[in-house]
């Protein structure tokens, strides 16, 4: 009998790692959109500059989509015919997924509050949209080694 | 740079300003007022000008709405239009004209404006009217010696027969009336009433027991000739509002003179503040300033020559908040702009621009690391530099990308990456070849994984040494050259020596190496300690302050040095995101369904992957020169150098081409 269960437990990571930080950027890029959009009702001129600023804490959600994809890859679910992993196995892949679940959900939310607070910035002196980036990429630095501790985990994984 | 300061006739002082203000070469300060002296007010010159400009801005917002200008992407990459002296003073003296015809637009706009909003309210009025359209009596009927006429809606669905029929439940005495239904739906219906005077108030009282309220419009006259009147009063505002359209783009000839008048009442402005900076008498002004170094000469005896003036030239003093201009070639010039949004660098900090260019690039293309996109970015860069031969600000961006460019190409090929896997998916899915080898060095998405962080590692503590050398270099120059030898002699061995140990955990080295590096660093322990401390005082604070030391080196550089494994994280980002993409488009069986969606995908796909990586890579690099590599030497809050100038966006006069 084939149990289901490593496989499943492995998706369910890739799964939460997508979700989570996809939810996370969804709702950040939100945040800034809302404070962008009153920025431009004021000066529509204003749009690329917070423009940049609204994708910033998009990334989070890219990130969880390429682990869930390195997961699909590694477990080749891709090609259609998964490797039945042990139970064992899939909560190790699980657990790998978790660094950027976690942590791209709640620093995608910190940084759209940056990022907000970087419009206006870009309101009242447009010229230093640049501080305003790197302040809330200052955030993303946790999102990145989250990303990396996941796919390092998941790559050097061996079944 | 050197404090120039000058003494010249009062009647002079507009044509000295004039003529700095054309060499741009001059930063012109604010200094105590000498005794017996006084400043010039132009505080109201200023705020008039500063009115015309925005004026003129607002005006230019309103032409470029109704006929914008056309601009193509080459040419915000262009410089300025040149113009002869002659034709600036010609445009000047048209300057009130323009200004009139900047009211005449404002003024047609406001025109617009105040039209769209009659036309709104217009546009409400009949939808709440339209309800009663049918009734052909005024809802405001004046009542007749013995009838009345009750109007009124109901928030529900009724008709005649079930008004009728709740009357003569309510008051079955009264018969004597007539129903109109106007309207009626769920939400609201519409009624009339006609009723006898004597009965009107009890019908009334009846009618609001379900629901019956008077409207808020009551005309009258009959509905529908107020709704066709305000029709036809749209009608006659839509065609002012069209006239007065047409009116501003009458005026697109002007485009051109309104972009002159904003900068030329910018240059009025920029005029005043720095006249309101000179201390007058009543026959004299005096102006102090700085000039750089090899201009100094040159500005001097231009204003000896010109004007009956005594110009002269010192090294500013040490106490002063001397402005500092950076220059450095092509190579180090075009991140100047990164570092002045640091901070522009004080006047004992080096300039970094150079040293720090050849990582800018190095670690952009590391983390962009495709040499599709490189080759991109080469090609856009190439083309704006050869083509619109852009100046000041904009030559450096277009040189900087350029640069980081190039890099990402060499980045790309080195770990193998051009659109993604482009090569092999089409090789496979295409070609029905085998998968090629693409990486020229290492393969961070395969078996070279951990090889490549380590050498991202390397790559960092090559960043923070030099770093330390600099600072090293600094503390030499200024005297204190047991620190300079001790301090990096200190960190170097113990970082240096801790590297390999640290490395052992990952791959293989010889234990001879890693036997050189616990020597190594012990001596830097050791070196930290005993030495880290010389400010402190007694032997324990020495010590303390040494252990402190340690702490500090240990916690802050392994903190720092891990930081740089994002060259590695975003440098994957890319390639997987881009290998993703490629994988997508060849889902289908079907070749030709198969090529055409990997044709669309592949654009798609890759323009937002390089949308988003382009953006990564740059705030990431800046964050690597900020943090990890300024935080060992620099110190900054320097002032930039910011001289009187011709500050214009839409010309350039001749003259000031000789201000390099």
């Amino acid at each position: 009998m084939v149990s289901y269960l490593g496989l499943a437990l492995a998706i369910a990571g890739a799964a939460l790692a997508a979700l989570l930080s996809g939810i996370g950027s969804a709702k950040g890029v939100g945040m800034v959109g809302q404070a962008a959009a009153g920025l431009i009702s004021e000066d529509p001129s204003k749009f690329t500059k917070v423009l940049i600023l609204e994708i910033l804490p998009g990334t989070q959600g890219l990130y969880g989509f390429i682990t869930a994809i390195m997961v699909m890859i590694k477990i080749q679910l891709l090609s259609g015919n998964p490797i039945m992993l042990t139970p064992q196995q899939g909560i190790a892949v699980f657990v790998a997924c978790l660094p950027m679940a976690i942590v791209g959900y709640f620093s995608a939310l910190h940084q759209a509050k940056v990022a907000a607070a970087g419009v206006s910035v870009v309101a009242k002196k447009p010229d230093q949209q640049s501080k305003a980036m790197v302040l809330s990429a200052m955030v993303e630095t946790y999102a990145v080694l989250a990303l990396l501790t996941s796919l390092l985990f998941i790559l050097r994984l061996s079944f | 740079m050197q404090k120039i300061e000058l003494i010249a006739l009062l009647e002079d002082s507009k044509k000295i300003i004039d003529f700095l203000q054309r060499k741009g070469l001059v930063d012109v300060s604010s200094h105590e007022l000498p005794e017996s002296m006084y400043a010039f007010d132009t505080s109201y010159n200023i705020s008039q000008f500063e009115k015309y400009r925005s004026t003129a801005a607002a005006a230019k917002e309103i032409l470029n709405y109704h006929a914008p200008k056309k601009t193509s992407l080459v040419d915000s990459f262009r410089p300025p239009r040149e113009m002869e002296l002659s034709e600036f003073l010609d445009l000047a003296d048209d300057a009130d004209l323009t200004m009139q015809n900047c009211f005449d637009i404002i003024e047609a706009g406001r025109d617009i404006q105040q039209a769209k909003n009659d036309i709104i309210r217009l546009e409400t009025v009949n939808s709440s009217l339209s309800v009663w359209e049918s009734l052909d009596i005024p809802l405001k009927s004046a009542p007749t010696k013995f009838t009345q006429v009750l109007v009124g809606t109901f928030p529900d669905l009724q008709t005649e027969q079930t008004i009728g029929e709740k009357l003569a439940e309510l008051v079955p005495d009264i018969e004597a009336y007539e129903i109109e239904c106007a309207y009626s739906s769920d939400m609201q219906s519409c009624a009339a009433v006609l009723c006898m005077q004597t009965d009107a108030e009890r019908l009334l009282e009846a009618l609001r027991s379900f629901g019956f309220v008077k409207p808020a419009e009551m005309p009258d006259r009959p509905v529908s000739e107020v709704i066709a009147e305000n029709r036809k009063k749209i009608a006659e505002l839509d065609k002012e509002i069209e006239d007065k359209r047409e009116y501003i783009r009458g005026f697109e000839s002007e485009h051109d003179k309104i972009d002159f008048i904003i900068d030329y009442y910018q240059l009025r402005v920029d005029k005043y503040e720095a006249l309101k900076k000179l201390s007058v008498t009543d026959r004299v002004f005096y102006l102090s300033g700085y000039v750089p170094e090899k201009y100094a000469g040159k500005v001097v005896s231009a204003l000896e020559e010109k004007y009956s003036a005594a110009v002269t030239l010192s090294e500013p003093s040490d106490d002063e908040d001397v402005p500092v201009m950076l220059e450095n070639n092509a190579f180090g010039s075009a991140v100047e702009g990164i570092t002045d949004m640091y901070s522009p660098p004080g006047k004992h900090d080096i300039d970094p621009n150079n040293i720090m260019a050849f990582f800018y690039y190095v670690f952009f293309g590391m983390m962009f690391s495709d040499a599709g996109y490189g080759l991109l970015m080469v090609i856009a860069t190439a083309f704006v530099l050869w083509k619109c031969k852009p100046e000041g600000e904009k030559r450096k961006t277009a040189f900087m990308y350029l640069f980081c460019g190039i890099s990402t190409v060499f980045w790309g090929i080195m770990f193998g990456s051009f659109f993604g896997d482009v090569i092999n998916t089409v090789r496979v899915n295409f070609l029905h070849l085998p998968e090629m080898r693409l990486y020229v060095w290492l393969n961070p998405q395969g078996d070279d994984l951990m090889l490549t962080m380590l050498w991202c590692f390397l790559f960092g503590i090559i960043h923070l040494f030099v770093g330390v050398g600099i600072k090293a270099y600094m503390q030499w120059r200024d005297g204190d050259k047991f620190g300079a030898i001790v301090d990096p002699l200190g960190i170097y061995l113990s970082v240096g020596g801790a590297a390999p140990i640290c490395a052992g955990m990952i791959i293989e080295v010889p234990k001879t190496i890693t036997d050189i590096g616990k020597y190594c660093a012990l001596a830097g322990v050791v070196i930290i300690v005993l030495t880290a401390g010389r400010a402190s005082k007694g032997i324990f604070g020495k010590l303390g302050a040494g252990l402190y030391a340690l702490y500090n080196t240990v916690s802050g550089y392994l903190s720092d040095v891990l930081s740089y494994s994002r060259l590695l994280a975003l440098g994957l980002v890319t390639g997987i995101i881009g290998s993703v993409v490629n994988m997508m488009g060849t889902l289908p069986q079907n070749m030709i369904i198969k090529a055409v969606l990997f044709i669309i995908v592949f654009v798609f796909g890759h323009a937002v992957n390089f949308g988003i990586n382009v953006i990564g890579a740059y705030v990431h690099t800046n964050r690597l020169q900020y943090v990890e590599f300024f935080s060992r030497f620099y110190e900054g809050g320097g002032t930039a150098f910011n001289p009187l100038k011709v500050n214009s966006k839409a010309f350039k006069i001749k003259e000031e081409i000789n201000n390099g």
